[in-house]
């Protein structure tokens, strides 16, 4: 058997020896490397990697996510604090109040993203204790049937991971069986009085949803543990959605209490570079980037210059920090309605903003550090991530973006190493002839210097004038490898985006590009003996174009100095 | 207004008083409003802290009736009912003639923050985190 083995390694051998110009062994021993350090993961590079691509191609295709329209967020913020003279959190009261309000406009579910682990009022300042009953009674003491149709989720936080079972993930990947007890809630978080209107069955009008998971990194769980027992607030806002009269037809093909095991996997969540119409309610176009159009879907074209904007110019700079808002895309694409704007608008303002809508009621205050990063944003209210996610379940139902194949993340990486290996000396075999590598030389300046060209159209003078330094400087150094990198570096941005839009999450792109880099650059050392270098290198198109002007003036000068013609 | 003699200096301190207070004094000044109509089926009373008392049906409010009073914090006008008796309704609640119409005030600052530091991913209002 192992003879067997020996020889038929020997044969493969031999002939990777002929038609690559290079020993197995280096390949064999490059796959190991890389290997061991994918697997030790050293300083979190992988991991880091793995973020920063997730980040970059989500960021890429924001154009291409089109927003539901269906969800609003509600802030309480500075302003509306200010304007009425008070201070936070609200009075119980202030609350119901707030929510009888909203639910008046006849919205399809109100998430609140408010938690209340601690007692409200000062009992020993003498202002009293302030009970979550002045909060239920605006909401439970009624009689109008809009306000009574209303499903409420309130937030409140999981136990931490120590006091749950030792098998308990937060972000599991399967249904957890329910004959199991699960005993989640802490119940300092969810005051007595809400926990006795809950519902065994999570349905009914008070609902609850549990936030303080971990080990989930950027992703956004839907059921804690895979157990349809412990909802995560949008899945609960999700579900009373689906039961509310106006959308329960949308939800027929996969219905969250139907069919949980559909949104089992933590949701890895899109954001749109087109806010809803209805954003200008609040916020002026200045300060905004576009909306999308009232009536009609963003055009193609628009989409894709887009995205190649943010694909060519987010190379070199975070563009989240861009001045120009066309760049940065701060606005999300869910309609952010500020307390404070919304107070002085009228009732047909408020149902037209908020009715059959999913609502989410959360706070954006100095000092409350709610804050969650978002790829496309910046760091946003973690009121606004929850209506992001919210949205993503809204537009795209059970085919949410999610990490369905972990195994196939797992090994894929592996896989594609030992295809590098194997294709590589191939690869560089092609590129290095010497005919290529001019025309690489032309192809690399000309994109940097396209590049630049993009920058400076864009108005980033400073970015325009790093491509042309850094495009001369590879030029006169290394002036072929490049365009290599460039194209890679698109080519696997391009296909991680379209895999994207299939459904496949991204997977580290970025890390691909740089192992790729260190493939090549260890494996031409192999492949060929390395010449001593002049400067400026051979392949220089600047030396080239110098050594043109040179040669015509040369020619030129050679003209002026012949002899007149005699007539002889 | 001013008192006879007054010198230019207490005058002008006076003035100035009666100046920084004049906003507060308009910021909720009944004046000629008037309840035009009552915008819900049934409408929520509350007391002037803004505690909920009772739900009373739409026609119970009277309307073409001037506001009683009103009050910005919280965001309450007072109305008769037609018994005569007056009470608390939140301002959403009825749509009132005469009232001074806000200019439309955007926004200049977006909810979304640089992302120079990153934050951790707590979701939910946690006083205890911060």
């Amino acid at each position: 058997m192992f003879r067997r083995f020996r020889a038929s390694f020997a044969w493969i051998a031999a002939h990777y020896r002929v038609g690559a110009r290079v020993g197995i062994w280096v390949p064999v021993a490059l796959v190991l490397t890389f290997a061991v350090l994918k697997q030790f993961n050293p300083f979190g590079i992988n991991a880091a990697a793995g973020a920063r691509s997730e980040e970059a191609t989500l960021r890429i295709v924001s154009p291409y996510y089109t927003p539901s329209r269906e969800v609003a967020v509600v802030l309480v913020d500075d302003d509306y604090l200010r304007s009425r003279n008070v201070g936070w959190p609200l009075r119980f009261a202030e609350q119901g109040r707030l929510l009888r309000q909203i639910a008046s406009a006849g919205p399809s579910v109100i998430l609140l993203d408010f938690v209340y682990p601690h007692g409200h009022g000062d009992e020993q300042a003498g202002t009293g204790p302030d009970d979550i009953q002045s909060l239920l009674n605006p909401l439970v003491n009624t009689e109008d049937p809009v306000i009574r149709e209303v499903p409420i989720v309130f937030t409140a936080m999981a136990k931490a991971r120590r006091a749950l079972p030792p098998d308990f993930s937060f972000c599991a990947d399967r249904l957890r069986d329910t004959s199991a007890p699960l005993d989640i809630l802490d119940p300092q978080s969810l005051p007595q009085e809400l926990q006795e209107r809950l519902r065994p069955d999570g349905g009914g009008r008070f609902r609850v949803g549990y936030i303080r998971w971990s080990r989930c990194g950027e992703d956004y769980p839907l059921l804690l543990g895979g157990d349809i027992r412990a909802p995560t607030p949008v899945f609960a806002a999700y579900r009373a959605f689906c039961e509310s009269p106006a959308h329960s037809a949308r939800c027929q093909a996969s219905h969250p209490a139907r069919d949980p095991a559909d949104f089992v996997h933590p949701l890895i969540v899109r954001s749109g570079a087109f806010p809803p119409p209805e954003q200008r309610f609040a916020f002026s176009e200045s300060v905004c980037q576009r909306a999308m159009p009232e009536k009609r879907e963003v055009g193609r074209g628009e989409r894709f210059m887009v995205a190649i904007q943010q694909l060519t110019l987010g190379v070199f700079q975070d563009l989240r920090t861009a001045a120009d808002p066309q760049l940065s895309l701060p606005c999300p694409a869910v309609a952010v309605l500020p307390m404070s704007r919304l107070q002085d608008a009228s009732r047909i303002e408020w149902e037209t903003l908020l009715k059959n809508k999913a609502v989410v009621v959360g706070a954006d205050l100095s000092g409350l550090p709610d804050f969650v990063n978002s790829p496309v944003h910046g760091q946003i209210p973690g009121a606004v991530w929850h209506g992001l996610a919210l949205d993503n379940l809204v537009s795209l139902g059970p085919n949410y973006l999610a990490d369905r194949h972990p195994g196939l993340k797992a090994y894929g990486g592996f896989a594609l190493l030992v295809v590098f290996a194997y294709l590589f000396p191939f690869v560089l075999f092609f590129i290095e002839q010497k005919s290529i590598k001019t025309g690489r030389a032309w192809m690399s300046f000309t994109l940097w210097m396209l590049l630049a060209l993009a920058y400076w159209g864009f108005g980033d003078g400073r970015a325009a004038a790093a491509c042309i330094a850094i495009g001369i400087g590879l030029d006169l150094t290394l002036p072929s490898a490049s365009v290599v990198y460039l194209v890679g570096l698109a080519t696997v941005a391009i296909l991680s985006a379209l895999l994207l839009e299939a459904g496949i999450p991204p997977g580290n792109w970025l890390g691909l590009v740089l192992v790729a880099a260190a493939f090549g650059t260890t494996m031409r050392l192999y492949c060929r003996p390395t010449p001593q270098r002049t400067f400026p290198h051979e392949y220089s198109v600047l030396r080239a174009i110098y050594l043109a002007l040179a040669g015509m003036r040369s020619r030129r000068t050679v003209r002026v100095s012949e002899p007149p013609a005699t007539g002889e | 207004m001013f008192r006879r003699g007054a010198g230019p200096l207490s005058r002008s301190i006076q003035f100035l008083a009666l100046l920084g207070a004049w906003p507060a004094a308009q910021a909720c000044e009944v004046g000629e409003q008037k309840v035009q109509q009552v915008m819900s089926a049934r409408v929520a009373t509350y007391d002037e802290k803004g505690d909920f008392k009772e739900e009373i049906a739409k026609d119970r409010i009277q309307v073409n009736v001037p506001l009683v009073a009103c009050l910005d914090s919280p965001a309450l006008v007072k109305v008769k009912t037609t018994d005569g008796a007056e009470v608390w309704v939140d301002r959403l609640d009825v749509k009132i003639a005469g009232a001074p119409a806000k200019p439309r005030q955007c926004k200049d600052t977006v909810v979304s923050r640089e992302s120079d530091t990153r934050a951790p991913a707590v979701s939910g209002v946690d006083p205890c985190s911060g």
